[in-house]
């Protein structure tokens, strides 16, 4: 279902009919945070949200976003037991930065006084910020690497956020498996965010209620994609249902299973996917010359996506020796997606062409379900 | 517990500091934490509160009662550093509650039950001067009305050491609300959140099953 009355059980509050997913390929994503800008410009404008970045790019290995989420506890574990972490704050999701604008620009004093940030809680200079660890990557020299990671919410199937939340705030829509917040049922409790082992939950200071990514349902319910999967200019991103057997995210999926889940190991069932970066940069033996494997270890993957991560990037990279000896590879073709569309399956539509929509799906669940 | 009749107007019987709350006798109750931990009925609406174990901090609240016919006014005192604003966004506020059955049969200890009601009145030190008046049928059902709809107005100092905090209300707001008839008894129980130990929603201490209050003719 999906709007159920307060007490309702769990079980109920997570069915859907069918489930949205993603995928995004590592490979090619060159941090430039389109995706991030095109969420922010449609739903985090508002007074209260200024910190939040639902769909957010970090360098990997980092302290990723919120800072070091992935030590935070949250989810299940290996016995299903839930297991509440903790909350962010708001130097972990990345401050507010102001800046001394006046000063700099109206002041006269351009010549001698620099653009500075300071911290929106304490005033400060900031300690920390969105994307404060960008290209520092890992690995010792001269063997250094990183790439990108971009997260939202992964609208889980076995959601934690919905288990969290006393008041039954949090369900999975029926016709698409988004998970949403509804903001009138919400209290601003933030069991979700404790329960969130992604800490894609933000908690919203002035409405006092929590808020998270909505996989622009509006756009999806008239068959566009989501504004970050479309906004891509590196065609890193594919969208889709889970029930589309056609389509090219269904066969990297669950045909070829060349994509995961970031951390399974959370226990939630994510429904955003990875394809793992499969041809990092050779590394430097110790005498300087160049072998043939790649900088990142298998075992640095493993911990991002589990155990057949592997298997997936020796798969991988076999497909890419197919293509470059001009032998047929479906896999190849579906990631290099030469059609813009074809990524996109059903959700091809122009979002130029959305109907205007109300925001009140979000507040009273009359048309979420 | 008692709620003394007493000769003041409704603006007096608001204010925490008045002298009406020297002469009116204030109950000590003994706060406990709530029995999230292995209780099945918290596990089903959340098995991640229900493994809260750290909640219930305050363990002593301070209760008195006045009216003067026309309003009601209870005073709660515990003592608790301030928590009163959320600067950071892993921050809480403190808070409490008093809370009345509905029903003949409804009980404190699970807020209400299907068919048995229970009504609370709410406070938060984040929004000091309005209430909230709050229907539950069990756990996890809560509806939260604002208390101006019931004319609930409150009032909270800190005195440095301890928050001392009134709720005043029109003694009579129909049938769908508590009603006090004076002469009468009733029945009452509490809730109180310590919001620098991350209390809010079942994470409390409360008073147990309702006690009786008698609302002096």
């Amino acid at each position: 279902m999906t709007y159920a009355p307060k007490g309702a059980p769990k079980e109920k509050l997570k069915e859907s009919s069918r489930q949205i997913a993603n995928i995004i390929d590592l490979n090619k994503c060159m941090g430039c945070q389109s995706c991030t800008q095109a969420c922010k410009n449609l739903w985090t404008d508002r007074p209260g949200t200024e910190h939040m970045r639902w769909m957010n790019v970090t360098t990997f290995p980092g302290k990723g976003y919120p800072r070091d989420y992935e030590k935070m506890g949250g989810g299940f574990d290996k016995d299903g037991t839930p297991t509440p972490g903790a909350l962010t704050n708001t130097s972990d999701v990345g401050d507010n930065f102001q800046f001394n604008h006046a000063d700099v620009y109206y002041a006269g004093k351009g010549q001698s006084v620099h653009l500075k940030p300071s911290s929106a809680l304490t005033g400060d200079e900031p300690q920390w910020g969105y994307n404060w660890d960008e290209d520092e990557g890992g690995g010792d020299w001269p063997n250094g690497y990183y790439f990108y990671l971009p997260r939202k919410c992964y609208h889980c199937t076995d959601a934690p956020c919905i288990d969290a939340c006393t008041h039954n705030a949090l369900f999975k829509r029926d016709q698409d498996g988004i998970v949403v917040l509804d903001q009138d049922r919400c209290n601003g409790d933030r069991l979700c965010i404790e329960a969130c082992p992604y800490k894609a939950i933000y908690y919203n200071p002035v409405t006092t209620k929590s808020e998270k990514c909505v996989m622009c349902f509006p756009r999806v319910e008239q068959g566009i994609a989501p504004a970050c999967d479309r906004q891509c200019p590196g065609r890193t991103r594919l969208a889709g249902y889970m029930d589309d057997e056609d389509s090219d995210m269904y066969k990297l999926i669950v045909k070829h299973k060349v994509a995961l889940p970031l951390h399974p190991e959370f226990g939630t069932e994510p429904n955003v996917f990875y394809i793992p970066p499969f041809d990092s940069t050779k590394a430097f033996a110790e005498d300087g010359s160049i072998t043939d494997d790649g900088r990142i270890e298998i075992s640095v993957l493993e911990d991002l996506f589990g155990p057949d991560v592997g298997d997936v990037v020796r798969k991988l990279q076999s497909e890419r020796k197919k293509r470059q000896n001009n032998e047929p590879s479906e896999i190849m073709d579906l990631l290099i997606g030469r059609n813009f569309w074809d990524r996109f399956s059903e959700l091809t539509g122009d979002p130029a062409e959305l109907d205007s929509f109300s925001t009140t799906a979000m507040s009273d669940g009359s048309n979420l379900g | 517990m008692k709620i003394n009749r007493v000769n003041a107007n409704a603006e007096t019987l608001l204010d925490p500091t008045a002298g009406v709350w020297t002469g009116a006798a204030a109950q000590q109750f003994a706060m406990v934490p709530t029995p999230l931990n292995g209780n099945p009925a918290i596990k089903a609406i959340s098995p991640f509160i229900e493994r809260s174990t750290d909640h219930g901090k305050i363990n002593q609240l301070s209760a008195a009662g006045v009216h003067n016919g026309t309003d009601v006014a209870l005073r709660l005192s515990w003592v608790c550093e301030k928590n009163s604003e959320i600067v950071d966004l892993d921050q809480f506020v403190d808070g409490v509650a008093v809370m009345f059955p509905l029903a003949v049969t409804a009980s404190a200890v699970t807020m209400g039950s299907k068919g048995a009601p229970v009504n609370a009145w709410y406070w938060k030190a984040n929004t000091p001067e309005a209430g909230f008046d709050v229907v539950a049928e069990g756990y996890g059902t809560s509806e939260r009305r604002p208390g101006a709809d019931t004319e609930l107005t409150c009032q909270a100092m800190h005195d440095g050491t301890s928050w001392h905090v009134v709720f005043r209300r029109p003694m009579d707001r129909g049938n769908h609300y508590t009603q006090f008839n004076a002469g009468n008894p009733h029945k009452v129980a509490f809730g109180v959140w310590d919001g620098g130990n991350r209390e809010r929603s079942g994470r409390k201490s409360f008073s147990g099953e309702f006690v009786l209050v008698e609302v002096e003719a």
